[in-house]
């Protein structure tokens, strides 16, 4: 096990290095001079003449290439020229409700999409397989900006049973900041007024972002359980009188749950992706919202600086995923 | 049985399956349904729309934000220009983005997925490493990083998404392909002296053209929901194109009482993945007999 | 008459498809009284597992439909029961061992986890209760270091061992009727005549009843003293071990023994049986041997003979009842 972690190691290190070279050949491969890019939009000649000196522009690739390198080990990722703070900071303050979004967001995914994949496996082609399998795939079809402004709409609008857009109230004090994430701050804080508050707000951006995870997991799971249902070992358990509902909830379940647990990390990327969408239509203050913001108006520093952090992020996960993945199935972990 | 019989009972049998997957399943039909009126739309939809200029930018401020009527079924936009016009014609540039960015990807991604599966070693090392990392960076927040840099445009949008779209094209070829070199009828031509060029030409291709077909068939719709996705937030397409996701992003400040202003764009780009993805499930089913119903 | 433990009359099933309808089983008329030991023979696609799981009603309906005729053990009709009684069918009724362990056997569970399921689908409760009916089975099949043995994952035995674990687990509710569908075939040669041992010897010690099914007459004849042949969805020739192989009345039953090897005689060459088995979607007029049979006569391509006979059952116009 432990060899396992170091050669995961290894390679998620060799991973990050190659996600530093797309970000550099991207800011530099662009016909727009990078320069002027990191001057922004506003400067003069003179300024971005002036940048160039000073962030090494004018050196050859190679050199520029070790100083970027050499930056980032110090988590030095620019400055942003909007909020005329480091990045790093800015990505360090907007990032906490980004994760709690994706938290939220995948739990709901498996929570709904496990049971709603079973049910429709074991009652294969009947009407309601059909509805969930049309459900999924709206799943997928619907943009998440669309279902937003809906849910927004009858939600917020309509019903007004819950706030529009933002994170917390104007007049509720945050709690204080352990995790950053809100509702894990507030719960820690035991104040079960603002956590209340909190996932009022928290609800319709989750679930909006769920949706894609949901049909994903549906889909995964309903096809992995009809394939485990139709297993020899599932015949033999029904062959030998254990009760259906014991072969489905548990023995396949646990089969199912594998690939289930595989494709949540498969999502996790497209649901960090499509988070600055969900973050931009309900204005909640995550890093989408700032690589949004700062790439209308052109600042290029925070938008590569999202793209790093996110891209590291998804790494990290998908390494732990591995590891969750070779403790629950016995044959790879006793390899 | 003679010999002449034996093909046409199989083309018979061929035919009755494909009948039977499609007919057997409603979603397949509908999925049919949709990219068949998606592509009629595409094509024809100049002649078909009662207001064509109004895709342009033509501008009456007399009948702003009209509610849908019998002159304008889906009612019209703040220009005053009819929605029903600009979403038909919105049909040609989504298919445009589509194809390109799904054929960009797949010529990219399919020629390095079957060198990394049929090679193996070193050069099968390197490609999956890369493409490993690709994957690993949010596709469409590489996207946007991409746009930031090429500045915003309906076409910057379909070059950064082509960009970071073939990831996938090499993960599904490789795969196949790898299987398939250790397939035992494979390895029983080359213990009969066939080259790599004639197992690939011979077996490699045909089979990994079925689950390449199903996944650009979803690619389809995905990826036209990206660009919209990008035109939503301003780095897409610009107005007056006639973009579902640049209308819709205009639109959002006219809710909810001008609600078929962002209603309709939001539809069709519904109603267009939901069919690529329904028609590339009922072709999975058609192509991938190992996973059709059974 | 008593009721006899396994009686199956005229039983017709059938497959649905997107290309049709295909007869699997083509009027099936057995009868297994208590403490017999039945071995039942054919080609791949005669038949024969889609009649054991049919025993336990396991085939997946649909596609699978019952077209006509009853199968009944102890008196019950096997398709009028219940949840609850079909449930004590499976495993207090019948055991069935399965053809390849490899596959049987839930990859994510230990030994123990499967086991403790069957007992408990049973009505054993308690920890302590549970493991020791586990050792007690898995001494019962003769695994050295059951203790140990429960903790594993079906991934770290040997073929053998899983197979052990699958009578094992067949068992462990005490069935009057052990079916065992090619029990060997997935095994080597050298574990096979262990666990062919290790059967008769259970049926032996626990006076259980015996439906064993093979396509190796050499492995049915070691074990069972009466020989069902089927092909092609249908009983062919039904009789005691020693008269069919002394005397088998059936072309097809002779074709069969004649493409064994005969060690006796490694002069004599095997003879196979001219063409193949036909389609079931569509199948042959008559008897569905007539096209294969040397010895048809116009009647054979128009009318199916009945299965005659008392002890020595046949299915052949060729032969006198």
């Amino acid at each position: 096990m432990l060899r396992t972690v170091a050669t995961r190691l290894g390679v998620l290190v060799l991973m990050l290095f190659g996600l530093v070279c797309i970000t550099f050949v991207v800011s530099n491969v662009a016909p727009s001079d990078p320069a002027a890019l990191a001057a922004g939009p506003d400067a003069t000649r003179d300024m971005v003449e002036t940048v160039r000196r000073e962030y090494g522009l004018d050196r050859p690739l190679p050199q520029q290439f070790v100083r970027y390198v050499t930056d980032l080990a110090q988590l030095k990722l620019g400055r942003a020229i909007q909020t005329g703070n480091d990045v790093s900071d800015d990505l360090a303050r907007y990032f906490p409700a980004t994760a709690e979004l994706v938290l939220l967001s995948t739990g709901f995914a498996v929570l709904v999409g496990v049971p709603l994949g079973m049910a429709s496996a074991v009652r294969r082609n009947a009407w309601f397989d059909h509805a969930t399998r049309i459900l999924a795939v709206s799943g997928v079809a619907l943009p998440a900006f669309c279902a937003a402004l809906l849910l927004q709409l009858v939600f917020s609008v309509v019903l007004g049973w819950l706030p529009t857009s933002g994170q917390l109230s104007v007049a509720t004090a945050p709690p204080p900041a352990v995790t950053g994430m809100i509702l894990f701050d507030a719960l820690w804080a035991r104040d079960l007024a603002t956590f209340r508050e909190a996932l009022g707000y928290a609800v319709l951006p989750a679930f909006v972002l769920s949706l894609p995870s949901i049909a994903a997991i549906v889909r995964v799971n309903r096809a992995e359980m009809i394939e485990v249902l139709g297993a020899d070992y599932v015949t033999a358990a029904r062959a030998h009188g254990v009760s259906p509902w014991r072969v489905i909830g548990w023995l396949a379940l646990k089969n199912a749950m594998l690939p289930t647990l595989a494709m949540i990390g498969l999502r996790l990327g497209w649901t960090l992706g499509s988070s600055f969408l969900v973050e931009t239509v309900f204005d909640w203050p995550g890093i989408g919202l700032y690589a949004v913001s700062s790439a209308l108006a052109s600042d290029f520093k925070p938008v590569m600086g999202v793209t790093l952090c996110m891209g590291a992020t998804v790494m990290l996960c998908n390494l732990l995923i591995d590891l969750a993945y070779a403790w629950l199935d016995p044959r790879t972990s006793a390899a | 049985m003679s010999g002449i019989a034996l093909p046409r009972a199989a083309a018979l049998r061929r035919i009755r399956f494909v009948i039977w997957t499609f007919t057997g399943s409603a979603s397949a039909l509908l999925g049919l349904a949709l990219v068949a009126s998606f592509l009629i739309l595409a094509a024809f939809g100049g002649w078909l729309v009662p207001y064509p200029d109004d895709a342009t930018g033509a501008i009456h401020l007399a009948q702003r934000l009209q509610p849908p009527s019998a002159a304008h079924w889906f009612g019209t936009d703040e220009m005053g220009d009819d929605i029903l016009s600009r979403v038909v014609l919105g049909t040609r540039t989504s298919l445009w983005v589509g194809l390109v960015i799904t054929l960009v990807a797949s010529l990219i991604g399919v020629p390095l997925g079957i060198v990394a599966g049929l090679l193996g070693g070193w050069p099968r090392a390197v490609i999956m490493r890369v493409t490993d990392v690709f994957l690993a960076v949010p596709a469409l927040v590489l996207a946007l990083a991409i746009v930031a840099a090429l500045g915003p445009g309906v076409m910057h949008a379909v070059i950064a998404l082509s960009v970071v779209w073939w990831p996938g094209y090499v993960r599904l070829i490789e795969a196949k392909a790898l299987t398939l070199r250790s397939e035992p009828y494979v390895e029983v031509t080359r213990t009969m002296g066939a080259g790599p060029v004639w197992i690939l030409w011979r077996h490699i291709l045909p089979n990994c053209l079925s689950p390449l077909i199903v996944k650009a068939s979803m690619d389809m719709g995905l990826a036209i929901l990206a660009v919209a996705s990008l035109g939503f937030i301003g780095l897409g397409a610009k107005p007056p194109a006639p973009e579902w996701g640049a209308m819709v992003s205009v639109a959002r400040s006219y809710m909810p009482d001008w609600w078929w202003y962002s209603f309709f764009p939001g539809l069709f780009i519904f109603l267009t993945v939901l069919g690529f993805s329904l028609f590339g499930d009922g072709l999975r089913d058609l192509l991938d007999p190992r996973s059709a119903r059974g | 008459m008593s009721v006899a433990l396994l009686h199956i009359r005229d039983f017709r099933l059938a497959f649905h498809g997107y290309d049709g309808v295909a007869q699997v089983l083509n009027g099936i008329t057995l009868t297994v009284e208590a403490g017999e030991a039945v071995g039942i023979v054919g080609e791949t696609g005669c038949g024969k597992s889609v009649l054991a799981r049919s025993i336990l009603r396991l085939n997946p309906m649909p596609p699978a439909r019952v077209v006509s005729g009853t199968i009944r053990f102890d008196g019950a009709d096997v398709f009028a029961m219940e949840a609850r009684a079909l449930r004590a069918l499976r495993g207090a009724g019948v055991g069935m061992v399965f053809q390849d362990p490899a596959t049987y056997l839930n990859p994510v569970f230990t030994i123990a986890s499967q086991l403790a399921d069957v007992l408990k689908a049973h009505g054993l409760r308690g920890r302590t209760a549970i493991r020791a009916r586990s050792l007690e089975l898995l001494d019962a099949v003769r695994l050295p270091n059951p203790a140990e043995l429960l903790a594993r994952y079906p991934h770290q035995l040997s073929g053998g061992q899983r197979q052990r674990v699958l009578i094992a687990q067949a068992l462990a509710a005490n069935p009057r009727l052990l079916l065992a569908d090619e029990p060997t075939t997935a095994l080597d040669v050298t574990v096979q005549g262990q666990i062919l041992a290790l059967i008769r010897d259970l049926v032996a010690r626990l006076g259980l009843t015996l439906v064993l099914i093979s396509h190796d007459l050499g492995v049915i004849g070691a074990t069972c003293r009466r020989i069902v042949v089927m092909y092609a969805g249908a009983i062919v020739e039904d009789a005691p071990a020693e008269a069919l192989f002394a005397a088998p009345r059936h072309p097809y039953t002779r074709g069969l023994l004649a493409s064994v090897p005969d060690l006796d005689h490694p002069d004599r060459l095997p003879v196979g049986i001219p063409g193949s088995i036909p389609s079931l979607r569509d199948p042959p007029t008559g008897c569905r041997f007539h096209p294969r049979c040397a010895l048809a006569m116009p009647v054979c391509a128009v009318t199916a003979p009945p299965l005659r006979g008392e002890i020595h059952r046949t299915a052949c116009h060729g032969v006198a009842a």
